[in-house]
């Protein structure tokens, strides 16, 4: 959860952010005006001290597999760099894959030639076809979803998402996490906003701060 | 070691080490705040709401950023008697201290006040609690869901019922939405409460111009 030291004028409650990658000790965050939340973060100038708790919550799980496959879509590429990194460390012969969707060529976030190499394999999308792929990561997955030894993880838009675990399912694919996205007043389990449903109730709902934001598929109810 | 004494408040029949309370609401169980700050360093702490029977809460969205804070509309989702008593308890019982812990009840209807009120009575010295809030802003779902807090005969019938029930010192937290307060408070004194806290939620919406509806799930 990232917040100003200094009350905002505009923010009250913190944002919840993922982890955007660690290097050399330093934390980065990929920050996008969404909201008038995010729009505050991004008018801050360098130097503004900040309040971060964290990490919270369950994050992905990284058990050994040949093929290591990230559905991204918009600002849901946010996780990625840093699993990646973790990844390439832990697991240095699987094969990084990472398949990202934008609406147009202006909304894709450029990465730098080091954060591109984490990636063996990097298609880009675009809704429109002004940048990579024309289409959807899900359309552009189709022949894809069935692969064996391949372990999923996505994040993104909720349709995007319902549309990837649809397909998961479809082929019988298990253990796929997706990283959800909710609104946040505490980030540790007090305020009980940040619900997803459960497939198999009770608890009706699970908690994404303290159960989550990463969830194997299969649990909720979608 | 620097005494706390100094700083010792009496509220009705109960000495807090210190005059700083968590509120209900804001302070979960009071587990979760373990990793900030020693729990024991409190005066005291009032639980969330609890029911006897688990509670699942309101659908998304459930919290709104406003101009001027936040409002909620959770639902009173708790994990029920049983469970506080078997999963929270034990955690916090370890790192409560010379910290007052009050149990902060409801129920759907003002039978099931007493019903709870009962459940606490028994396992007071179990889960060492040193007394009880009594949340009457709920919604009596046998009576078209009005507002127990806000309907003076309900508000009374839910109090007595928890009076009867238990010797612990009883506090009622007052619904604001009332047009005045004060007959409220003077009912749970007659009623045989210890006294009252101020306040429960006020009621709120925000209105999400562009989709033209409120943006909370409820």
């Amino acid at each position: 959860m990232l917040s100003t030291v200094a009350p905002s004028p505009v923010a009250y409650l913190g944002r919840p952010f993922s982890i955007g990658d660690v290097r050399d000790g330093e934390w980065f965050f990929m920050l996008r005006a969404l909201g008038r939340g995010t729009a505050w973060l991004r008018t801050l100038e360098s130097g503004t001290m900040m309040r971060l708790v964290g990490p919270l919550g369950v994050g992905f799980a990284r058990d050994e597999s040949q093929v290591h496959r990230m559905i991204a879509g918009g600002i849901g590429l946010a996780p990625f760099l840093f699993l990646a990194r973790r990844l390439r460390a832990e697991q240095p012969q699987a094969r990084i894959e990472l398949y990202y969707g934008e609406r147009d060529a202006r909304s894709h976030v450029e990465l730098t030639a080091d954060e591109e190499s984490l990636f063996d394999i990097l298609e880009r999308f675009t809704d429109d076809g002004s940048l990579g792929i024309a289409g959807s990561v899900v359309d552009g997955l189709e022949n894809r979803w069935a692969e064996p030894e391949v372990a999923w993880y996505g994040c993104g838009p909720q349709p995007m998402l319902r549309t990837a675990a649809a397909k998961l399912e479809e082929h019988d694919v298990e253990g796929a996490q997706f990283a959800f996205e909710e609104r946040m007043a505490c980030g540790f389990g007090v305020c009980q906003a940040c619900i997803a449903p459960n497939r198999n109730p009770p608890p009706r709902y699970r908690l994404l701060c303290t159960q989550g934001p990463v969830v194997e598929i299969g649990k909720l109810a979608w | 070691m620097v005494s706390n004494e100094p700083l010792a408040v009496t509220c009705g029949r109960i000495t807090f080490q210190n005059p700083v309370l968590a509120a209900s609401g804001t302070f979960g169980y009071g587990s979760e705040f373990e990793r900030f700050f020693p729990l024991e360093s409190l005066g005291g702490f009032v639980t969330k709401t609890l029911f006897v029977e688990p509670r699942d809460g309101n659908p998304a969205p459930r919290v709104a950023e406003t101009s001027a804070g936040m409002i909620n509309s959770i639902g009173l989702a708790n994990v029920g008697w049983e469970a506080f008593v078997k999963e929270k308890v034990p955690d916090l019982k370890a790192i409560v201290g010379a910290a007052k812990m009050l149990v902060n009840i409801a129920g759907n209807a003002p039978d099931e006040y007493r019903a709870i009120a009962a459940r606490v009575e028994s396992d007071r010295e179990g889960i060492g609690c040193a007394g009880i809030e009594v949340n009457v802003s709920c919604p009596n779902v046998k009576e078209g869901g009005t507002n127990i807090g806000c309907d003076r005969d309900q508000f009374r019938a839910a109090v007595r019922g928890v009076r009867e029930e238990t010797s612990l010192p009883v506090f009622v937290k007052l619904s604001p939405n009332v047009t005045d307060v004060v007959p409220f408070a003077g009912c749970a004194l007659d009623e045989g409460a210890d006294g009252v806290s101020l306040i429960n939620t006020l009621y709120g919406m925000q209105i999400d111009v562009e989709k033209r509806r409120p943006v909370l799930g409820t």
